[in-house]
């Protein structure tokens, strides 16, 4: 059964034992209400004067075994309240009992959800130190991305210094320009000197065949040099530029997640503190209620009290009505009107003392404090 | 845990009241009229608070705590009286036998338990 169930189940018991007490007590009220109208015109006339025939004394006979009878089926009825309001309590402390069972089990719930979100603010903060961590160094990444950028060139520069091979390929290049002149002119020389010059003539254009190829490969060499700076740079450069710019692109959005990550968790454990105040205030609201609705238990005991009051008064009425069934003489003797006075007040004073103030011809005095330490 | 005996002849009070204090962190006894609860106390039953009715078939609330403060080790424990009876009257006999203090039924929940923390300090 659910607590909405539980708590209706209650009112329904709450509202079967108000309705067993409103009508048997409507009905002593209605016989007390009556009887004392009796009485009055009693005091006004006589009952020597009202039964001076013995068909008065008949008919008065008759009437008091009538009231007889009628306070002995109160008597019944409010012994059945007695025990059904009794019964009623009972089922409203049962299952107030459960009400306050489920309170404890939702209380003992929240505690460990208590626990468990602590620990889970702990693991929060523990990955919101990680994430900072993080950030703080894709922050430091594009500074990180412009020392590599640095580094590159100093690779370019390296790259350069290849570079500078093809000046030493120049230079080659006017040695040979340079030995080829000499080679000629060598050359030259040996066809001045006729046969003596002819074997130098032959060094010559040996040495003129080897300075024009020197030339060629320095042509060669600074050709390919040439191609191998400009396609490297142009890599590099091309290179260097989109990963620069995609880091920092990609570091500011990892950034900004970061922060709404750490937006996110705060927000979280606000949820989880604020959920955890209401439910522990409705708690306490609910055990504060279960107390007052046990501490409105004690109205049963109260009530089974008063009637057994009324029981008791009945039954001692009930005493002086057959004493004058069994002597009409005494019903209109004056010690008869007295008897009855003394037990009505009796009972008044019996209900003053149990602070009932609201009896009929009580003196509604209560002014005694509900608590009194001495 | 302070333990508190209940005597009441109403099992609907000895079943509210037990449920309340129970609540509240209190150990409880019980005993449904004052002859019983005045034999466990002569066996040596020693709780830390007794809280009474006083109309009880047989030893009334009144007689049962003048009977009790004969005994040494009810001297000075607290005694309370709760009751439909409030005059005056009754209340000083109560008192001058030995009651604590007086309650009149019904008392509300959290008023019990703040009488309750007064006369059992440390509760």
């Amino acid at each position: 059964m659910d607590q909405a169930s539980k708590i209706h189940a209650a009112r329904v018991a709450w509202e079967r034992l108000k309705a067993r007490l409103i009508q048997p007590l409507r009905a002593v009220r209605s016989f007390s209400e009556r009887m004392r109208l009796r009485m009055h015109s009693w005091k006004r006339a006589p009952l020597s004067e009202a039964a001076s025939t013995p068909h008065d004394n008949a008919e008065c006979r008759a009437a008091l075994e009538y009231s007889c009878k009628f306070t002995e089926s109160f008597d019944g009825s409010l012994r059945q309240v007695i025990r059904e309001t009794e019964q009623s309590a009972f089922d409203i402390v049962s299952r107030v009992k459960d009400l306050d069972h489920t309170a404890t089990q939702l209380i003992d719930y929240m505690t460990k959800a208590d626990h468990d979100t602590l620990e889970m603010q702990d693991q929060i903060e523990q990955s919101t130190q990680i994430i900072n961590r993080i950030s703080d160094f894709i922050e430091r990444l594009p500074t990180k991305i412009e020392a590599e950028h640095q580094g590159s060139l100093g690779l370019v520069e390296k790259i350069n210094a290849i570079m500078r091979l093809g000046e030493m390929a120049e230079t080659i290049k006017d040695i040979s320009r340079q030995t080829n002149m000499v080679a000629i002119n060598a050359s030259i020389q040996a066809a001045h000197a006729g046969e003596h010059g002819r074997g130098f003539a032959v060094v010559a254009d040996e040495v003129r065949r080897l300075s024009s190829q020197s030339g060629q490969a320095a042509d060669h060499v600074t050709h390919a040099v040439s191609e191998i700076h400009s396609a490297v740079h142009a890599y590099m450069d091309e290179r260097l530029q989109r990963d620069f710019s995609d880091d920092l692109r990609e570091a500011a959005h990892v950034a900004e997640s970061v922060r709404e990550l750490e937006a996110t968790y705060a927000d979280m454990k606000q949820y989880y503190k604020t959920l955890l105040t209401v439910i522990k205030e409705y708690n306490v609201s609910m055990a504060n209620a279960i107390v007052d609705a046990l501490g409105n238990m004690q109205y049963q005991d109260v009530v089974r009290q008063r009637l057994e009051r009324i029981l008791d008064a009945q039954s001692r009425f009930r005493n002086l009505l057959q004493a004058a069934i069994d002597d009409t003489a005494l019903a209109s003797s004056p010690s008869f009107k007295d008897e009855l006075e003394q037990l009505l007040n009796s009972y008044i004073d019996e209900e003053n003392r149990h602070g009932n103030s609201g009896v009929a011809g009580g003196d509604g005095e209560d002014a005694a404090p509900k608590i009194e330490l001495f | 845990m302070k333990t508190i005996f209940l005597v009441d002849d109403s099992t609907t009070m000895l079943m509210s009241l037990s449920e309340i204090l129970q609540k509240a962190g209190f150990q409880v006894e019980t005993a449904s009229n004052g002859a019983d609860a005045l034999k466990q106390f002569q066996d040596g039953l020693k709780p830390d608070l007794v809280i009474t009715d006083q109309n009880m078939p047989g030893l009334t609330g009144i007689e049962l705590i003048r009977e009790t403060r004969k005994l040494p080790a009810f001297r000075f424990t607290p005694i309370l009286m709760l009751t439909t009876e409030s005059q005056q009257a009754k209340r000083q006999e109560g008192k001058a036998a030995g009651a604590t203090g007086w309650l009149v039924k019904p008392v509300a929940g959290k008023d019990l338990l703040a009488v309750v923390k007064q006369v059992l300090p440390g509760a």
